[in-house]
C-alpha cells in the first residue's frame, strides 16, 4: 500500500519534470529540472531495492553529468530563451507517433505474462556488485574503463581551443 | 530499522498504523538532527571567531554576553530583520531555490553517521557512498546561486566552486577505497567497528589526501577561491542578503561539521575510546572538535592558492597519491 | 512487490516517449543531449525493474544499469565537447545550422 503511494508520487514528479525538461524554453532551467528528474529516478531505484545503483545515480548523474552540462551551457551561446523551430505538422506527427509507440508498448506489457520470481531481493547489493564486476562481468568492466579513458582524452582534445 | 519491537507493540495496542509510527519517528529524528546542526553551527562559529582571534593576537567578540558568547544570536537577529533584496535581473525561481538546494544536502549527510555503538538513524549498506554522493547535490545549488544572481562575481565564484568540487571529489572518493578494502564494508558502522587500530595509522597517505580534498570540498581557506573576498566580493552568494544569506552561512558551517565527523568516523576510530561503551558519543564529540580545531588551524595558517594551482594539486598530486595508496593497500593485503 | 511489474514498464515507456519527443522536436543540440539522457534513464529503470521482479537474487539488470550509466557519462562528455567545438566554428548550437557539409 505505502509502496504504491510512493510509486505514484514519484511517478507523478518524474513525468511532470520530464515534460518540463522537454518543453522548457530556458536551457538552464531545463538542466536544473533534469537534475530533479534524475533524483526521482534514484528514488525509484531505492524503491526497487537497488540501493547501489541509486547511489551511483546520484553520484554520476547529479554530481557529474549535471555539472558538466551546466559548464557546457555557460560556455555556449548565452541566449537564455531558445525558440522551438518545429513546424505544426512536425509537432503533430511527432506527438501522434510517440503516443502510438507508448500505446503499443503498454499493450505489449499488459498482454505479456511475465514470470516473476517471489524470491527475496539481495540485501547487500554493494558486495554483490563488487563480486560480479570481478567475475561474470570482468570483460565489460575492463572495456568500460578503456572507453571512459578514451572519452576523457577525446573530450579534452575535441574541446580544446586550436592554436593558430 | 527505525521502529523497535517495543514501539511496534505500543502502536498495535493503540491501533496506530505502522506507517504513521514510522513517519512520526522520522519527523522526530529530522527535528533532532536539525537541532544538532543548529547547535553545532553556533559552537563552530563562536570557536571560529575565537580561534581566528587567537591566531591573530586579538580578543575576538567580547561585548555581547560572556566573552562574546551571544554575539552569534545578535548577528542572527540582525540578518533576520534585514531587507530581502532581489537583483533586478535575477532568475527569480533559481535565486529563491539555490539556498535551500545548498543547505539540504549538507544536512542530509548526518543521516548515516554512527555517533556511538548502534546509535545511528539509518545504517545504510551504501552509507559511505551516500555520504560522498550527497554533497554533489550541493554543487548544483552553488551553481544555481551563481547563475540565478545575474552577477559576474557570483558566476565566476560558482564556476570556480563547481570545478574545484568536481575535481576534488575524485581523489576524495579514491582515498577512501583503501579503508573499504581493509574494513571489507561500505557500511559506516562496520567501518568504525573494524577500527581496533585507527585507520589514520594504517592509511596515512589516504588520511592526507582525504583531509586536503575535504578542505577543498568545504571551501575552507587554502581553497576558498569560490568566495575570495579580495577578488570576488563574496563569490557565489554576493547578491544574497538577510535570511537567504544566513542559509548559505549555515550550510557552510554544517558542511564543516559534517567533514569533521566523517573524518572522525573514517580515520580516528569513531566512538572507540577508553572506558565503557556508553561513553562512545562523548569520545566521538571530542574527536570531532579536535578535527574542527585542526581544520581551523590550517584555515588561519595557510595563504590562499591560485585557481590553476588548485587544479594542479588535485589532478597531478592528490589523484596519483590516492591511486598509489590503493595499490599499496592491495599489495600489503595480499602479502599478509 | 505491491507494485506490479507492468506499472514500472509502462512508466518507463512513458518517460522514454517524452524523451523521444524532445529528441524529435527540439533543434538545440544541448536540449537533444538532455532528452537522450531522459531516454537512457527510462531504459535503465526498465532494466532495474526487470532485475528486481524476474531475477531478484542475480542483480544482472542492476549491473547493466551501471554499465549504461558509465556509457552515458562518457557520451555527455564527448557530446558536449563536440557541441562546444562546433559552436566555435559555426557560432550556433542549432542543429539546422550544422549544414556546412551540404552543397
Amino acid at each position: 500500500m505505502i509502496e504504491q503511494v510512493i510509486f505514484f508520487a514519484l511517478a507523478a514528479v518524474a513525468i511532470i519534470s520530464a515534460i518540463a525538461v522537454v518543453l522548457s524554453r530556458n536551457l538552464f532551467h531545463a538542466v536544473m529540472i533534469l537534475g530533479g528528474f534524475l533524483l526521482t529516478i534514484a528514488g525509484f531505484y531505492f524503491l526497487l531495492n537497488a540501493d547501489f545503483v541509486g547511489i551511483m545515480q546520484v553520484f554520476v548523474y547529479v554530481g557529474g553529468v549535471i555539472v558538466v552540462m551546466l559548464f557546457g551551457i555557460m560556455l555556449t551561446p548565452h541566449e537564455a530563451n531558445i525558440t522551438n523551430a518545429a513546424k505544426l505538422q512536425q509537432k503533430l506527427g511527432t506527438y501522434i507517433a510517440v503516443a502510438a509507440l507508448i500505446g503499443l508498448l503498454a499493450m505489449i506489457f499488459i498482454r505479456t505474462t511475465f514470470i516473476t520470481s517471489p524470491a527475496e531481493p539481495v540485501k547487500d547489493t554493494v558486495s554483490l556488485a563488487g563480486k560480479l564486476f570481478m567475475t561474470n562481468y570482468v570483460l565489460p568492466f575492463e572495456v568500460i574503463s578503456v572507453l571512459l579513458l578514451a572519452a576523457l582524452v577525446g573530450a579534452i582534445i575535441v574541446a580544446r581551443k586550436e592554436e593558430h | 530499522m527505525l521502529s523497535s519491537t517495543k514501539l511496534l507493540e505500543f502502536a498495535s495496542n493503540y491501533g496506530i498504523p505502522v506507517w504513521a509510527l514510522d513517519g512520526a519517528i522520522a519527523i522526530v529524528f529530522a527535528v533532532v538532527l536539525f537541532a544538532i546542526c543548529a547547535i553545532s553551527v553556533i559552537i563552530n562559529v563562536y570557536l571560529l571567531r575565537k580561534i581566528s582571534a587567537d591566531f591573530q593576537l586579538r580578543y575576538g567578540p567580547m561585548h555581547v554576553g560572556w566573552h562574546g558568547s551571544l554575539q552569534l544570536f545578535a548577528d542572527a537577529i540582525k540578518l533576520l530583520t534585514k531587507e530581502d533584496i532581489f537583483p533586478s535581473n535575477a532568475d527569480r525561481w533559481i535565486f529563491r531555490l539555490a539556498p535551500v538546494v545548498t543547505f539540504v544536502p549538507a544536512y542530509l549527510g548526518f543521516l548515516v553517521l554512527p555517533i556511538g555503538h548502534g546509535i545511528v538513524i539509518q545504517d545504510l549498506n551504501v552509507g559511505l557512498l551516500y555520504i560522498l554522493a550527497i554533497p554533489a547535490i550541493g554543487v548544483a545549488g552553488i551553481i544555481m546561486a551563481g547563475f540565478g544572481s545575474y552577477n559576474k562575481y557570483a558566476i565566476i565564484g560558482s564556476l570556480r566552486s563547481a570545478a574545484q568540487m568536481v575535481s576534488y571529489e575524485v581523489p576524495r572518493a579514491l582515498s577512501i577505497i583503501g579503508i573499504v578494502m581493509i574494513a571489507g564494508s561500505a557500511k559506516l558502522s562496520s567501518i568504525v567497528g573494524a577500527q581496533h587500530v585507527w585507520y589514520i595509522i594504517l592509511q596515512p597517505i589516504a588520511f592526507v589526501v582525504f583531509l586536503v580534498s575535504t578542505l577543498a570540498e568545504i571551501n575552507s581557506t587554502p581553497f576558498d577561491l569560490p568566495e575570495t573576498e579580495s577578488e570576488l566580493v563574496n563569490g557565489y552568494y554576493t547578491e544574497y542578503s538577510g535570511m537567504r544569506f544566513m542559509f548559505f552561512f549555515f550550510a557552510e558551517y554544517v558542511a564543516l561539521f559534517a567533514a569533521a565527523t566523517l573524518t572522525t568516523v573514517l580515520f580516528l576510530g569513531g566512538w572507540h575510546g577508553p572506558g565503557p561503551e556508553y561513553l562512545g558519543p562523548i569520545w566521538f564529540t571530542i574527536k570531532t572538535f579536535a578535527m574542527i580545531w585542526v581544520i581551523m588551524w590550517i584555515k588561519w595558517t595557510l595563504p590562499r592558492f591560485r585557481i590553476d594551482q588548485v587544479m594542479d594539486l588535485g589532478w597531478k598530486v592528490l589523484l596519483p597519491l590516492a591511486l598509489i595508496n590503493v595499490l599499496i593497500t592491495g599489495l600489503v593485503m595480499m602479502i599478509i | 512487490m505491491n507494485v506490479p511489474l507492468e506499472w514500472w514498464l509502462i512508466l518507463s515507456a512513458v518517460l522514454f516517449g517524452i524523451g523521444l519527443i524532445g529528441v524529435l522536436l527540439r533543434r538545440n543540440a544541448v536540449m537533444i543531449l538532455l532528452s537522450v539522457e531522459l531516454m537512457l534513464n527510462a531504459s535503465n529503470l526498465n532494466l532495474v525493474a526487470f532485475s528486481r521482479y524476474i531475477t531478484p537474487n542475480l542483480a544482472s539488470g542492476q549491473m547493466f544499469a551501471l554499465f549504461v550509466m558509465a556509457v552515458a557519462a562518457a557520451e555527455v562528455a564527448v557530446g558536449l565537447a563536440i557541441i562546444l567545438s562546433i559552436y566555435r566554428n559555426v557560432r550556433s548550437v542549432d542543429l539546422d545550422d550544422f549544414n556546412i557539409f551540404r552543397w
